[in-house]
């Protein structure tokens, strides 16, 4: 079956998650959709199978143009889509779940979905009990269960979306081997949406690579892996020259840390970070970055480990003790998480601005208000609702918020959704902090800004991390290969 | 003094933002007056559908709170404790805390002053020996009225801050806990009960824990309006100057960022319950040492907390508003009485009394609803046009 998507464009808001692709999916082949992560590979591959609507754009189904506003009518049109997460119901069991969905009267005919559904495991050689429940299943059992349940539903066109992110290498193995079958013998068109190069070069004939909401090229597989990486990323910002760090004490030393995040536990995590040294950490989404910065502040409890702040020992500390050691995080999302929806910029330094006292001094908080933001060149009023500010503005104001001494800076994501130029004014307040001594830890998805301003790089990777503390020789490409997995 | 910004909008600009954020606003200044037309109207509609002559209705209402001097006093005595419940939920409902269970926190505190009545007044041997003036005794009745409502405020924040349960659910089943409470002291032989007495109440409490009152006016007493208007004077000190205020109203509207701001949101949950539960023990001690009253009663709190929480939902939070919204609730609450009798005799009204309670919840619906329409057909400007537009992401 052949799908031809036609220049779909697709915004949230300020971000444009898509622009203008066109790209066609022919029948018996297995593309590769490609990208960092925000690259629009998920909200396309979303759009086109009916879970959410594109802005503009059309999608013709073998030459017809169909409208999807539904996952349902997606499947209608052959289009299935296998989710990050595996849509199922987890107290019910694995026929249950296998009827789930299924067109059919009020009482379904269970008899006819054993046999249907054992005659699939039987095919593809997968071990499901159909009496199990699924909240035993591994994450790699639910993804065969839902194939089955989507080629069920007589699907021809199969969009896998990481499918290969928190299963086992054997299961890896099935999978590709079910997916290859899929398309030689029943002519399938199957998209992997990845960003591991070593998976898009063993499975797929064809990848297009997304960048920043555009198609930004496509290329025939097998091809050189540095190709894609080149397609992927893009230029690369060249490193500033900046004197190097003489470390002294350290502010942060993390000792055998174990979190678990999402799908994965990361263990054996141990770091240190000295005064004015500027760490990145580098990994997929979801690869326990997040919750290790969280473990760094308080905010996140560690399975094990220690985490000392200035050679204090504070791993199950409060947030509050660790912003007292001088520790400040900003989260990446800064109207859910560490900005007040309806307060003006002068209500939030009254409430941030230390204080003794039990009542508001509005007149300093007024006054330091209006220094600040014109110090960090906030384009407001002190009396502006601080929502009513664009995103560079939001980013400046939640950095000029930040106290002046710091001993440790945690960032998520620093200049998410910011030009360049914002960018770099946040970049040179931060580096402005780090002469001052504060150390500084940060997750990005830019690749390119974690190797412009790194000291030391974390990679995370399918569970372990590799510290990289030369990033002098570093390289976006090199990065990009490292956080695919490719050491 | 404005402080200098790098790029000032032209003067021009500038007006026509002051002029936008103005009529921002209106819809919401005039929603709830909107939301009264509209239920008045509808009231109108429903009683001229019965066959009932509004204005007859309304010289009921009128009759009933504020014709004489007499009435209106009884208004007040109905609309003190009331409001002294609203202020607390201004504190509660500003940090974003649904405290349904202040019914219960007014219970508690209606059992905590009968209970200072019993050890103090009533007891032959008062703790530590005390021998209290009728000063002290009221004095004692307040400070454990405020004690127990507190308590149980309390008990629904730690529910909620250590336990994880939302304090609407903690808070219907405290209150169905204090009402069970209630029963048990007064009822079918419980210890609250005065021996061979049949009636769920206590027994009327000795003279000297019976609130003064005015001389012309038996049924009101002048200690509750103080204790009121401190209780304002507190409230509205603690939104509009004091820094925990602001904290609150912080925590209100977001309280993952109020945290990582440093709030203490955990500590604040606390004792903002227990603040507000302070006032509604406070408010419960107003009904059962009431003059007219002097029991504990099966319902001490008349429903008067659940009236409380739509005053406070009304006068959206605001410590200014709430004497106001609280005054109309009382009014209709005390005239929505009067009309009932009135719908049972006057054979120009001759209705069905349950009608009284549809009004009521007419207006109430109407005035939300009117605050609903408001949000979706005007909704607050999320992002009015920023001073600047340069950071939309070019890329």
């Amino acid at each position: 079956m052949r799908v031809e998507l036609q220049h779909i464009s697709k915004a949230f808001g300020r971000v444009r998650a898509n622009q203008d692709i066109s790209l066609t999916f022919e029948g018996g082949r297995i593309y590769a959709i490609l990208g960092e992560n925000g690259a629009g590979k998920s909200t396309l591959m979303k759009i086109m199978s009916g879970y959410q609507s594109a802005d503009s754009g059309a999608i013709l189904v073998n030459d017809q143009p169909a409208t999807l506003s539904a996952p349902t009518d997606a499947i209608e049109h052959g289009i299935g889509m296998l989710y990050q997460d595996p849509l199922d119901f987890p107290p019910f069991t694995v026929l249950e779940n296998f009827i789930a969905g299924r067109p059919g009267g009020f009482f379904p005919d269970s008899e006819r979905a054993r046999r249907a559904f054992l005659a699939l495991t039987e095919r593809f050689g997968f071990a499901l009990d159909p009496d199990a429940y699924v909240d035993i299943l591994t994450i790699g059992e639910r993804q065969q269960l839902e194939i089955m349940r989507l080629l069920s539903l007589n699907v021809q066109v199969l969009v896998l979306d990481e499918p290969t992110t928190g299963i086992s290498a054997e299961q890896k193995n099935a999978l590709f081997s079910v997916l290859k079958s899929l398309a030689r013998d029943d002519g399938m068109t199957i998209i992997l949406v990845s960003h591991k190069l070593e998976d898009v070069i063993e499975l797929c004939d064809y990848a297009f690579v997304l960048r920043r909401g555009r198609l930004v090229g496509q290329k025939a597989i097998p091809c050189p892996i540095s190709d894609l990486v080149a397609l992927m990323f893009g230029k690369v910002i060249e490193r500033q020259e900046r004197p190097l760090v003489v470390c002294g004490l350290p502010v942060l030393s993390v000792q055998d840390l174990r979190v678990i995040s999402q799908r994965l536990t990361v263990e054996h995590l141990s770091l240190e970070v000295c005064e004015s040294e500027v760490i990145g950490l580098a990994g997929l989404d979801g690869s326990g970055q997040a919750e290790f910065i969280r473990a760094c502040t308080g905010l996140y409890p560690p399975e094990n480990g220690v985490i000392r702040i200035n050679g204090r020992d504070m791993t199950r500390a409060s947030y509050h003790a660790f912003k007292r050691a001088g520790v400040a995080f900003l989260p990446a999302g800064r109207m859910e998480e560490g900005l007040i929806k309806g307060m003006t910029l002068t209500q939030h330094f009254a409430l941030t601005l230390p204080s003794r006292a039990p009542w508001v001094n509005w007149m300093r908080a007024w006054r330091v208000t209006g220094e600040r933001i014109q110090h960090f060149n906030v384009k407001g009023r002190p009396g502006s609702p601080v929502q009513t500010l664009s995103g560079g503005n939001q980013q400046r104001f939640a950095l000029s918020l930040l106290p002046q001494k710091l001993r440790l800076l945690l960032l998520e994501h620093p200049a998410r959704g910011l030009d360049v130029e914002s960018a770099n004014y946040i970049w040179e307040q931060l580096l402005a902090r780090r002469a001052n001594g504060t150390a500084i830890v940060f997750i990005s998805a830019e690749l390119d800004e974690i190797v412009a301003y790194s000291d030391g790089i974390l990679v995370f990777f399918g569970g372990s991390v590799t510290l990289v503390e030369d990033p002098t020789e570093m390289t976006a490409n090199r990065l990009g290969e490292l956080i695919g997995g490719r050491l | 003094m404005a402080p200098t910004i790098r790029q000032r909008p032209s003067s021009s600009a500038r007006t026509g933002a002051t002029w936008r954020y103005v009529l921002d606003l209106l819809p919401a200044i005039l929603a709830p007056f909107f939301g009264i037309a509209a239920a008045l109207l509808i009231i109108v509609l429903i009683l001229e559908w019965q066959g009932a002559d509004p204005q007859v209705a309304w010289d009921y209402v009128y009759e009933g709170t504020l014709e004489s001097a007499a009435k209106r006093a009884d208004l007040v005595a109905f609309w003190m404790p009331l409001a002294v419940a609203s202020f607390g939920l201004v504190l509660t409902y500003t940090a974003g805390l649904w405290n349904i269970g202040v019914e219960g926190q007014i219970m508690m505190g209606a059992i905590g002053a009968t209970w200072a009545v019993r050890l103090f007044a009533e007891s032959s041997s008062p703790p530590l020996g005390l021998r209290l003036g009728r000063d002290g005794i009221l004095f004692m009745c307040f400070v454990f009225a405020a004690l127990t409502g507190a308590l149980w405020a309390f008990l629904a924040g730690v529910l909620k801050t250590r336990g994880g349960v939302n304090e609407i659910f903690s808070g219907v089943a405290l209150n169905f806990i204090a009402q069970t409470f209630n029963m048990y002291l007064i009822s079918n032989g419980g210890p609250w009960q005065p021996p061979g007495s049949r009636a769920t109440e206590t027994a009327r409490f000795p003279e000297n824990a019976r609130l003064p009152s005015f001389e012309e006016y038996r049924r009101l007493s002048p200690t509750t309006i103080y204790i009121t208007i401190g209780a304002f004077v507190v409230v509205a000190l603690i939104m509009y100057v004091s820094r925990w205020g602001l904290q609150l109203r912080a925590q209100g509207k977001n309280r993952k960022s109020a945290f990582l701001l440093g709030v203490r949101t955990d500590r604040n949950t606390l004792l903002a319950m227990a603040a507000c539960g302070s006032m509604a023990g406070l408010a419960g001690a107003f009904r059962v040492l009431a003059p007219d009253v002097t029991k504990l009663t099966a319902t001490p709190s008349g429903g008067i907390g659940f009236l409380a929480i739509l005053v406070v939902l009304l006068a959206s939070m605001s410590a200014i508003l709430t004497p106001f919204v609280s005054f109309v609730f009382a009014v209709l609450s005390k005239g929505g009485q009067r009309l009932e009798s009135g719908f049972q005799w006057d054979h120009d009204l001759l209705l069905d009394r349950s009608l009284v309670r549809v009004l009521q919840s007419t207006i109430v619906l109407m005035v939300v609803l009117a605050f609903g329409a408001r949000n979706r057909f005007f909704p607050p400007h999320s992002a009015q046009p920023a001073v600047d537009d340069e950071d939309v992401d070019r890329t």
